[in-house]
C-alpha cells in the first residue's frame, strides 16, 4: 500500500461526532427559527412604528390646537378686562374732571 | 425640627414679602343675583401666552400688549343687576379688608349719590407700583378690577383717554362724525 492510499483511507474513514454536536445543531436550528420569526414580524413592526408616529403627530397637532385655543381665549379675556378697566377709569376721570 | 421650621418659614414667605394677591372670588356669590356677570381671571403663563396672540399691528391690541407685558395677573368682576339693592355695599367688605395693607394707597376717591369709585395702588417703594385696584359701585352695577404686577400707568391712562378703545374700527369714524354733529347742534 502506498503512502497515498494510507492518507486517502485516513481521510475517508468514519469519525464519531463530538459530544456537543447535537446541542450545537439544535441551538443553531432554534436561532434560525428566531430569525424567521423576526423577519416574519418586520412588516408589523414597521406598521406599528408608522402608527406610533402618526399618533404622535395627531397628539402634537391636537396639543398645539388646544394651546392656540387657550391663547386666543386668554387674549379675548385680556381685551375684555382692559376694555372694562379703561371704561371705568374713563368714567372716574370724567367725574373727577367734572368736580374740578 | 429645624427643617420643619424652615418649611413653615418658606410657606409663609409670600405673606411676609407682601406678595399675596387680592382674592376677588369672594364676590362670585353675587353672580346668582346679577343679570349679567363678567369674570376675568388671567394669570401667570396663561397671561403671557394670551399676550403673544395680541397683534402689534392693531393699535388697541398693541397698547394692551404693552400694558400686560410684565403683569402677573389681571382679574375683573363686573356684575349688572336688574334693580338697585340687589347687592349691598357690605358685599365689598372682604375686598376692602384685603386692601388695608399699608402698601395699598388710595389715589382717587369719588363719592356721589349714584356712584362711588376708588382707585388704589400698591406701592413697593417710591418708584415701583406693583398693583392696581379699581372699585366702582353704581345702583345696578358693581365693578372690581385688580391688576397684579408692575402697572404701566401711562399706558392705562392712554387707554382710558382713548374713547375709541374697544370700538370696532369701522364704527369709530362714524361715532366721531356723530359727536361732531352733536357738538354743532349744541353750539347752535
Amino acid at each position: 500500500m502506498t503512502e497515498f492510499e494510507d492518507q486517502l483511507r485516513r481521510a475517508l474513514e468514519r469519525k464519531e461526532p463530538s459530544a456537543d454536536f447535537t446541542a450545537r445543531v439544535l441551538a443553531r436550528a432554534t436561532r434560525s427559527r428566531r430569525m424567521a420569526w423576526w423577519f416574519g414580524w418586520q412588516p408589523w413592526t414597521a406598521a406599528a412604528v408608522a402608527a406610533s408616529l402618526c399618533l404622535g403627530l395627531i397628539l402634537e397637532t391636537e396639543h398645539r390646537r388646544r394651546e392656540q385655543q387657550e391663547g386666543l381665549a386668554a387674549k379675548a379675556q385680556l381685551m375684555q378686562a382692559m376694555h372694562i378697566t379703561s371704561a371705568k377709569l374713563r368714567q372716574i376721570h370724567k367725574k373727577v374732571k367734572g368736580s374740578l | 425640627m429645624i427643617a420643619r421650621r424652615i418649611f413653615v418659614l418658606l410657606a409663609l414667605a409670600p405673606v411676609f414679602l407682601g406678595a399675596q394677591t387680592i382674592k376677588l372670588d369672594v364676590l362670585d356669590k353675587l353672580s346668582e343675583k346679577a343679570s349679567e356677570t363678567v369674570t376675568v381671571n388671567v394669570e401667570g403663563k396663561l397671561l403671557q401666552w394670551g399676550s403673544k396672540f395680541l397683534s402689534n399691528d392693531d393699535p388697541d391690541e398693541a397698547s394692551v400688549k404693552k400694558i400686560v407685558a410684565n403683569l402677573k395677573g389681571v382679574y375683573v368682576r363686573n356684575f349688572e343687576f336688574d334693580k338697585a339693592g340687589d347687592y349691598q355695599p357690605s358685599d365689598l367688605d372682604p375686598i376692602r379688608a384685603q386692601l388695608r395693607d399699608p402698601k395699598w394707597k388710595k389715589i382717587v376717591e369719588v363719592r356721589s349719590r349714584n356712584e362711588n369709585a376708588d382707585v388704589m395702588l400698591r406701592q413697593e417703594d417710591e418708584d415701583h407700583i406693583s398693583g392696581l385696584v379699581v372699585i366702582v359701585t353704581e345702583p345696578t352695577e358693581l365693578t372690581v378690577v385688580y391688576i397684579d404686577g408692575p402697572v404701566d400707568l401711562d399706558g392705562l391712562s392712554a387707554l382710558a383717554k382713548s374713547d375709541q378703545f374697544g370700538i370696532p374700527k369701522d364704527l369709530a369714524p362714524k361715532l366721531e362724525k356723530e359727536k361732531e354733529k352733536e357738538k354743532e347742534k349744541k353750539s347752535k
